[in-house]
């Protein structure tokens, strides 16, 4: 080195260190936790701060095996945001030891294994919930009924095997249809009522205020959680003209599930994701339908996991294919020269 | 994170509608940049003069040119030289003296190396040697670009190539567009600032000067419009050098920008100009663009009148500085006279250890160990700074995340993540196809990196290294021709050698057998025995 | 819990026969401008053309021509490479880094340079120290690219652009009036560090 300073800026000129990035998400996920704790379901606090020390233990085994620095690694937070967003992700009725099966698979599967922090082709938060709700189906579904949500509701609902509103409105709705099958009536309003009463919509208000101040302090881009959302409404707006009209409105198909939570907070993540502007409106438009698709045609109430994962691997296509169109340009010059 | 948000916003305007056409005052958006907050300190008021630097004892001038070859002095320890001499081709001495000494000295170059210098005991100045430099029968006879060459003018933005040069790299019926660049982006550097400041109506003299030396079709001004002291200065100048001179070819398009930096490096003032970055490998001047530095301009204009490049205007700022200001500096002489002049000796005294000082701005420039280095004319600007633990930054450096920042603010269109990539693994014919060698070094993807990867370092040093391979292997090719031809050659002898040998045992062979007298008695008594 | 070892014994299986197959497939698979994928072009002479490839090989060697190798040149060298099977590994001044090269280029194994041809040495050139020299020419014979000029009877002096320090001028000199001066990194070469 001989002394030579190789930094380029002065420092005070550098700023939103990973660390600082990690701190902003953690702030934007608060008032979709405090909602979560207060109205849904107050384990999750219990979850998250496992999963957190969980995480982070398994973080500095896997560190310490792989001979790097555990301390100066573990400071930039990564770490914590995924355990967080992995935990709010689950039922907050899965066992302890499921919960730990999916941040150590989380922590090796989906992060160590292709190199750490910064290499992993798939969200790792996504991968042990993929693991998980394929290893468990049974308690990955079982979201928590208890807190008087559905006392309210205007239907019985069969408390043990409701899944997210979701698949509760789902049940409903084909419960209705079936045993309706003569009448044309519809249940939009129905529908609308059951969203209403629950606070899940509430919920996904504030993973969306959550979101808007991600973008305010410009953590994420708007492309991705952008191209999701429309994507998805588009698609809700297209399904519900020209198929049957038990199909949620669009508007509301937003604000049910995780796809806000999903939007804003998992699809962003920018290890995983596409690095090109017009690759971030592609992969969030993939992320959309694939997303719409699993949620509709397949067994799954929430496809979003699926979907980001599907798209994760398709990340290095996109990327490749959408190289800024300048250097497109200059490389096919010297090519043909 | 403003400057995110300018360019997200800016490429959306240009993506969408092609047709955009930009408000002739504003020019165009640019890819990428950093708005960084003004912090100009230290400029004059306006319309007063910038402060001369009184002349050092000593004067250096390092003998090499743009390229860093180091070149043969054409003067001897002990001559007298006067101001505008040459020391060497391309260095002229800027103060009369005595040449006493020719040796390495410490340069100003980031990599703290030592060059061959001509060191130059001065003695005033006298009014005698530029009267005689004009009323020199050769110097009336020159043309215009050999009156430039002759003052040895060259770029004072920061790359400081030859303007001499520049202008014989285009024929002056192509020059489509002479672009005046006073746009300077980077914090603390107000050099051209403080000078239109001090002296506009000779900046636009000189712009007209040269518009009529080039016979360019269109002129442009840039200039960020930021600089509220300064534009309506230059705007006054235009206006009653419009009412002074009837010629009405002379028109100045003043254009304001948008303070992005670096919209004063050639190539993104060009695209933010004309809204096409110049594809790579190709020069504003292959494209009929003309593109001079505010203080370039007014010296080519000097030296129509004789007066050789001599000065320059640098800025002594950053946030240690006692005494932010802009001054006029003899080239050649030690920054550690300048911040002794400016009132900055604790600088000189504290620097390594509680100060450093910079040559250049707090993102362009480099660290100066030694404060004995002689100013150039590409020194636009020390910065005296507080020191940091520069093992601070390299320590938390972590992996790259993919976040793409680096790409949103490059202003060359570049994807610094890949090229990053591609660096660390050492595969340079990826970053070359992802354009490694387009890289203007101006440090927006550090600034904005969370990873606090020092992506700038990383490119300048694979830069060098693909420059040393193509160099070696260069060399080597070199060598391989003239092993094989010394090869054939050696082959031919040997061929040449054995014919002549050959040649010449055939000879022998003839002569003997006409002469052998033993082949003459065997054949004989052969004869003699048959015969029986 | 037979189920269960069934489940551990197809499961094993199944990732051995993946594992094989990966180990395969991992094989380096040649560059396109190698030797064995011009077999796969529908060219009409079958037999990759010896010639490209001893210029593509001679091309790769650094052309110090300093005969470390055991051959007299470079050029020799590749033939030898290319004709006679020699071992990759001879050349010290190309390293570590020309031994990767070549082994891609042919699809061979690697190998560690071989120590008995010497160690890699930084860039250095030769220099006659004027005043002993006795003008014998015997070093300007033996140079390889004709980098010392003189005459006999004359000073002789090093070409030091042309010079590629091999060291064969050494051993003839009667005098050893030649010395061997570490390139001294001139300006314009200088590099940016490498970045911690």
């Amino acid at each position: 080195m001989s002394g030579i300073s190789l930094e380029v800026a002065a420092v005070k000129y550098k700023r939103q260190s990973v660390s600082v990035v990690m701190t902003h998400v953690l702030i934007a996920l608060l008032p979709g936790v405090i909602v979560y704790a207060l109205f849904i379901d107050a384990r999750v606090i219990k979850n998250i701060f496992i999963a957190v020390i969980i995480a982070a233990l398994c973080e500095a085994a896997m560190l310490a095996l792989r001979r790097r620095p555990v301390i100066t690694t573990l400071k930039d937070g990564s770490i914590i945001v995924a355990a967080a967003l992995l935990a709010l992700s689950l039922p907050q009725s899965l066992p302890l030891w499921q919960l730990i099966v999916g941040i150590v698979v989380m922590c090796s599967l989906g992060k160590h294994v292709f190199g750490g922090l910064g290499h992993n082709p798939f969200n790792p938060a996504m991968v042990a919930y993929a693991v998980l709700i394929i290893s468990f189906p049974q308690t990955m579904t079982q979201w928590n009924t208890e807190l008087g949500l559905l006392d309210s509701a205007p239907i019985h609902w069969d408390a043990l095997t409701s899944a997210t509103p979701l698949e509760r409105l789902d049940t409903t709705l084909q419960n209705k249809l079936f045993e309706s099958t003569n009448t044309t009536s519809i249940d939009k309003e129905l529908a609308a009522d059951v969203l209403k009463q629950s606070n899940w919509t509430l919920l996904a208000f504030m993973w969306l205020l959550g979101g808007v101040y991600l973008l305010a302090v410009k953590v994420i881009n708007w492309r991705i959680p952008v191209s999701v959302l429309a994507t998805l409404w588009l698609a809700y707006l297209a399904y519900g003209s020209l198929s049957s009209s038990t199909v949620i409105p669009a508007t509301m198909a937003l604000f049910t599930g995780a796809i806000l939570f999903g939007a804003f907070f998992i699809a962003t993540d920018p290890v995983s994701s596409a690095t090109s502007h017009p690759g971030k409106l592609f992969y969030g438009v993939g992320i959309g339908l694939l997303c719409f698709f699993i949620r509709e045609f397949s067994h799954y109430p929430e496809g979003f996991a699926f979907a980001v994962l599907l798209m994760n691997m398709c990340v290095p296509l996109i990327d490749h294919t959408f190289v800024r169109n300048s250097l497109r340009t200059d490389n096919a010059k010297r090519d043909s020269t | 994170m403003a400057e995110t948000g300018m360019s997200w916003l800016s490429r959306f305007r240009s993506s969408n509608n092609k047709h955009y056409a930009p408000n002739r005052h504003e020019g165009f958006p640019p890819i990428g940049g950093l708005a960084l907050t003004r912090n100009k300190p230290g400029l004059p008021a306006p319309g007063s003069p910038i402060k001369d630097i009184c002349l050092p004892a000593q004067l250096v001038f390092p003998l090499v040119d743009y390229h860093k070859h180091v070149l043969t002095p054409v003067v001897s320890v002990g001559d007298c030289v006067v101001i505008g001499d040459w020391l060497a081709p391309g260095v002229l001495t800027s103060a009369n003296g005595v040449v006493s000494a020719i040796e390495d000295r410490s340069i100003i170059h980031p990599s703290h190396c030592s060059a061959l210098c001509v060191v130059i005991d001065t003695c005033p100045d006298t009014e005698a040697t530029l009267a005689a430099i004009q009323t020199n029968e050769v110097f009336s006879s020159l043309t215009a670009h050999e009156r430039i060459r002759r003052a040895n003018v060259s770029g004072l933005g920061g790359a400081g190539f030859s303007t001499a040069n520049k202008l014989a790299a285009i024929h002056s019926s192509d020059i489509k567009l002479l672009l005046i660049n006073a746009v300077e982006c980077e914090p603390m550097i107000s050099c051209d600032e403080a000078l239109i400041l001090s002296d506009a109506t000779h900046i636009i003299e000189a712009v007209i000067q040269m518009i009529n030396i080039t016979r360019c079709a269109r002129c442009v001004l840039a200039i960020e419009d930021d600089k509220i002291d300064a534009i309506p200065l230059l705007q006054a100048a235009i206006k009653s050098s419009r009412q002074s001179i009837d010629d009405a070819a002379v028109n100045i398009e003043l254009i304001l920008l948008s303070p992005i930096y670096p919209s004063g490096a050639e190539r993104v003032l060009v695209q933010r100009i004309i809204g096409k970055m110049p594809s790579a490998g190709i020069r504003a001047t292959d494209q009929g663009i003309l593109c001079l530095n505010v203080a370039t301009t007014l010296a080519a204009s000097a030296s129509q009148h004789g007066a050789p490049l001599i000065w320059r205007v640098v800025s002594v700022a950053g946030s240690a500085a006692a005494q932010p200001v802009n001054v006029r500096v003899r080239l050649g002489t030690p920054v550690s006279h300048v911040l002794e002049q400016t009132g900055n000796e604790s600088a000189i005294n504290n620097s390594g250890c509680t100060m450093r000082i910079r040559a250049g701005g707090p993102l362009s420039g480099f660290d100066l160990p030694n404060l004995n280095v002689p100013i150039t004319a590409t020194t636009n600007c020390i910065t005296v700074e507080p020191a940091i633990a520069s093992e601070a930054a390299i320590d938390s450096a972590s992996a790259c995340i993919r976040c793409s920042r680096c790409s949103d603010v490059c202003p060359v269109g570049l994807l610094p993540q890949q090229l990053h990539w591609y660096c660390d693994k050492t595969l340079t014919d990826d970053a070359m196809r992802f354009g490694l060698n387009d890289c203007i070094e101006c440090g927006c993807c550090d600034v904005v990196c969370p990873s606090l990867i020092q992506l700038t370092a990383s490119f300048r040093h694979n830069k060098a290294t693909l420059r040393e391979q193509q160099l070696s292997s260069q060399q080597a090719q070199i060598s391989k021709v003239r092993f094989e031809q010394r090869e054939q050659r050696l082959e031919q002898r040997a061929l040449q050698a054995q014919s002549l040998r050959r040649q010449r045992a055939k000879q022998l062979q003839a002569k003997t057998a006409e002469h052998d007298p033993i082949a003459a008695a065997m054949a004989r008594a052969r004869a003699r025995r048959t015969n029986k | 819990m037979s189920s269960a070892l069934l489940a551990i014994v197809a499961v094993a299986l199944i990732m051995a026969l993946v594992g094989y197959a990966l180990s395969r497939l991992s094989d380096p698979i040649p560059a396109d401008d190698s030797p064995s994928s011009d077999q796969t072009e529908g060219t009409t002479n079958t037999e990759p053309n010896t010639a490209q490839i001893i210029e593509a090989v001679n091309q790769r060697l650094p052309q110090t021509q300093c005969a470390q190798c055991g051959y007299p040149g470079c050029r020799p060298y590749a033939q030898a490479i290319v004709n006679d099977n020699a071992p990759i590994n001879q050349c010290p001044p190309g390293g570590t880094e020309l031994i990767n090269e070549l082994a891609e280029y042919l699809a061979v194994e690697p190998l560690a340079l071989d120590p008995e041809r010497g160690v890699t040495k930084p860039e250095q050139l030769a220099y006659i120290v004027e005043d002993d020299c006795i003008g014998c020419v015997l070093c300007i014979n033996a140079c390889p690219v004709d980098a010392i000029v003189g005459a006999a009877r004359q000073m002789h002096t090093v070409i030091s652009d042309q010079c590629t320090g091999c060291e064969l001028c050494l051993p003839p000199c009667p005098v050893d009036c030649i010395e061997l001066h570490p390139v001294d990194q001139p300006l314009h070469r200088w590099q940016w560090p490498k970045p911690a």
